[in-house]
């Protein structure tokens, strides 16, 4: 009886092996032979955004700056949502 | 079995369905004050009906609902930046002293803003996916 052809896998599996044991052992090198603690810097920018979002009577840092001073970046990037679907939509009409 | 005869995810999803749009609104109505916001809690809920249409093989509401999510939060966004250039001479901006009390209206505006992002994320997640999916079954 005749085994069925077995499809080749779609990736490189040696090729994957390798990169697999060369993340391995960077991840142990870094372990072993990395810093020992991570350099805390305080960065006096901090404060400004501190005093943004109690101007704005908000805690969360995070979106004092994203609805804040850089609501017009959030609008685009929403835009670019948009871009998306629409281009989407249109490239399937087409096909 | 295929995966929608599956009563364990049925059940589960099914169940978990209502508390994870719930959990979304929270995570828009409260992103001025706690971790989280517009984008965030529009991935959560686009993320739960994508599952859910994946599991069932049908839709969850017809695209026009999930585009009205996506205009309505476009609307809300254009009215914003319109606004706020006539007002200001800057899109967005001249609303931010529309404040107010507790952890949800702390800003009203930011609060705006949120359930803007929030509908047009979680819309055009679903419609994406919708698209994809079209795309992939006419291929097969």
């Amino acid at each position: 009886m005749k085994r069925p052809e077995r499809e080749p896998p779609p990736f490189r599996s040696r090729a994957l092996a390798a990169a697999a044991a060369l993340l391995v052992l960077a991840v142990a090198g870094f372990a072993r032979f990395g810093p020992l603690s991570v350099t805390v810097r305080f960065h006096e920018e901090v404060g400004e955004f501190a005093d943004l979002a109690r101007s704005l009577n908000i805690r969360n840092l995070v979106t004092a700056v994203y609805l804040g001073p850089r609501v017009l970046d959030t609008f685009l990037e929403a835009l670019v949502v948009v871009l998306a679907v629409s281009g989407m939509a249109f490239v399937r009409e087409r096909s | 079995m295929q995966l929608k005869d599956s009563p364990i995810l049925n059940v589960t999803l099914r169940m978990l369905f209502p508390f994870v749009v719930l959990f979304s609104f929270q995570v828009f109505s409260y992103g001025a004050n706690a971790p989280g916001g517009g984008f965030q809690a529009g991935v959560v809920l686009g993320t739960i009906v994508v599952i859910l249409e994946l599991l069932w093989e049908r839709r969850i509401y017809e695209d026009g609902f999930y585009r009205a999510m996506e205009v309505g939060g476009l609307f809300l966004l254009f009215a914003f930046a319109a606004a706020g250039w006539a007002a200001t001479g800057r899109p967005l901006g001249g609303f931010y002293g529309w404040q107010g009390r507790g952890g949800m209206f702390s800003n009203v505006y930011v609060w705006f803003l949120n359930l803007a992002v929030f509908l047009k994320v979680a819309g055009s997640i679903v419609l994406l996916f919708r698209l994809f999916l079209g795309w992939r079954h006419e291929e097969a």
